[in-house]
């Protein structure tokens, strides 16, 4: 693994930056299978370079507002995001997510996420529900397949013998259940610390329910 | 990534039973392996595993006479009967220490699985003759074996970030014991010994021979 830099429209994230994210997040009270796989590949990362997130900043990237940053979108064009994911997704049915294997990758570790279809199409929605009033040059941001993030790496090491340990984890998988997505300001910072690893945290601005004309 | 047969190298013409998985008949297995072939093609640090021979492992016994073989096939055909079939997912494919593989899920049953297979067979043989018991089973499909030792961080990015392969369902109904071999640094191929269907009380079928391709 090598060191995480963060990217915003293809340049490196300054930090501090802000921007606007919409994010399905855990609730780790309720979804306990996942708050044990999530604290086991804790513990099996402890000794590498990587700032552990810590579980109250766990998510799984739906899209992010990528045409500018969060302090040139104004209250009232946030609410009329919010008010726009609301209608593309209330008639979106909740998912049952599984997320696993743990993957040790360049950028840290992180859990897979499916079924893809189910949350590929709800990735859709919030895509929709952007660009209708951001246009398609909002999106500029390609996460690839869906996936939460345990932590990012600060520096360099050999994630071999990390992602042997992630396998030795079991269960590997857990579920996550995803009946809503927030809209967030999420700031990325680096920590002044002798790590000088990226820390991430927000502040909501929406929570949208999914299936609210059910 | 570590050169996978640097640390499996079987003796020459040494060959070795197992009980397997096998994705015979299983398309969405083999559609999400051919799916993710064209990428592994282009490192020639890695030896894809053929459709053909495409297995999970349960685990290793060893060389087994043909009256051995016979008695464990039928001890584990034994013990899977009270076993009911199950779906498993395969994937998402994922590099680790020495190859690519796909995880399986879930791995209680996979486990009970194993363990019952495990045990017949200790019964037949013997426990001195088995390898050690493991608490869980971390079963896995091996895509592709690594053949160096190489920095692999661009295909681990490409597998977690850039293909979209849904992962691949099938039902379990069956353990295979196999008569394995090595052809090292190219593949592992077998002859089927028996089948251990789940959930039925019948099932120790012929010997039949496939070819290595």
């Amino acid at each position: 693994m090598r060191r995480f830099n963060p990217v915003f429209q293809g340049l490196p994230w300054e930090d501090g930056t802000h921007v606007l994210h919409v994010y399905a997040c855990p609730d780790l009270t309720r979804d306990h299978d996942l708050a044990a796989l999530v604290t086991a590949c804790h513990q099996a990362m402890k000794p590498y370079p990587i700032t552990i997130d810590d579980p109250a900043v766990l998510h799984i990237t739906l899209e992010m507002v990528a045409d500018t940053t969060a302090d040139q979108i104004s209250p009232t064009e946030r609410q009329t995001l919010t008010t726009a994911l609301h209608e593309h997704l209330a008639d979106v049915a909740p998912i049952e997510a599984l997320l696993g294997s743990p993957v040790a990758n360049k950028a840290g570790v992180l859990l897979d996420s499916g079924p893809d279809p189910a949350i590929n199409a709800l990735r859709d929605r919030v895509r929709q529900a952007l660009v209708s009033v951001r246009g398609p040059g909002t999106l500029q941001h390609d996460g690839g397949r869906a996936h939460m993030t345990l932590g990012y790496a600060w520096g360099n090491a050999d994630s071999d013998p990390l992602q042997s340990a992630l396998r030795r984890i079991s269960p590997s998988h857990a579920t996550m259940t995803i009946d809503r997505v927030h809209l967030l300001d999420v700031c990325f910072r680096q920590r002044h610390d002798d790590t000088a690893g990226w820390a991430i945290s927000w502040n909501q601005i929406a929570e949208i329910p999914l299936n609210r004309r059910q | 990534m570590r050169d996978f047969w640097a640390t499996h190298h079987w003796p020459q013409g040494e060959r070795r039973a197992h009980w397997h998985l096998l994705f015979d008949g299983a398309t969405d297995v083999h559609r999400l392996a051919a799916a993710h072939q064209p990428l592994l093609a282009q490192y020639p640090q890695l030896t894809p595993v053929p459709g053909p021979w495409l297995h999970a492992t349960l685990f290793s016994i060893g060389p087994l006479d043909p009256e051995q073989a016979q008695a464990v096939g039928a001890a584990g055909a034994k013990a899977t009967a009270h076993l009911e079939p199950f779906e498993l997912e395969i994937g998402s494919p994922q590099s680790i220490h020495n190859g690519i593989i796909c995880p399986l899920h879930p791995e209680e049953q996979l486990h009970r699985l194993y363990r019952a297979l495990y045990d017949a067979t200790a019964q037949v043989l013997g426990a001195d003759a088995m390898p050690k018991v493991n608490d869980r089973t971390w079963g896995h499909l091996s895509l592709a074996y690594s053949n160096a030792a190489w920095d692999a961080d661009a295909l681990t990015r490409t597998l977690v970030t850039d293909l979209r392969e849904p992962r691949a369902h099938m039902t379990v109904t069956h353990a295979v014991l196999v008569d394995q071999q090595q052809e090292w640094r190219r593949l592992y191929s077998w002859n089927t010994l028996a089948t251990a269907p789940l959930g039925t009380a019948t099932a120790t079928g012929p010997a039949t021979e496939r070819t290595t391709h």
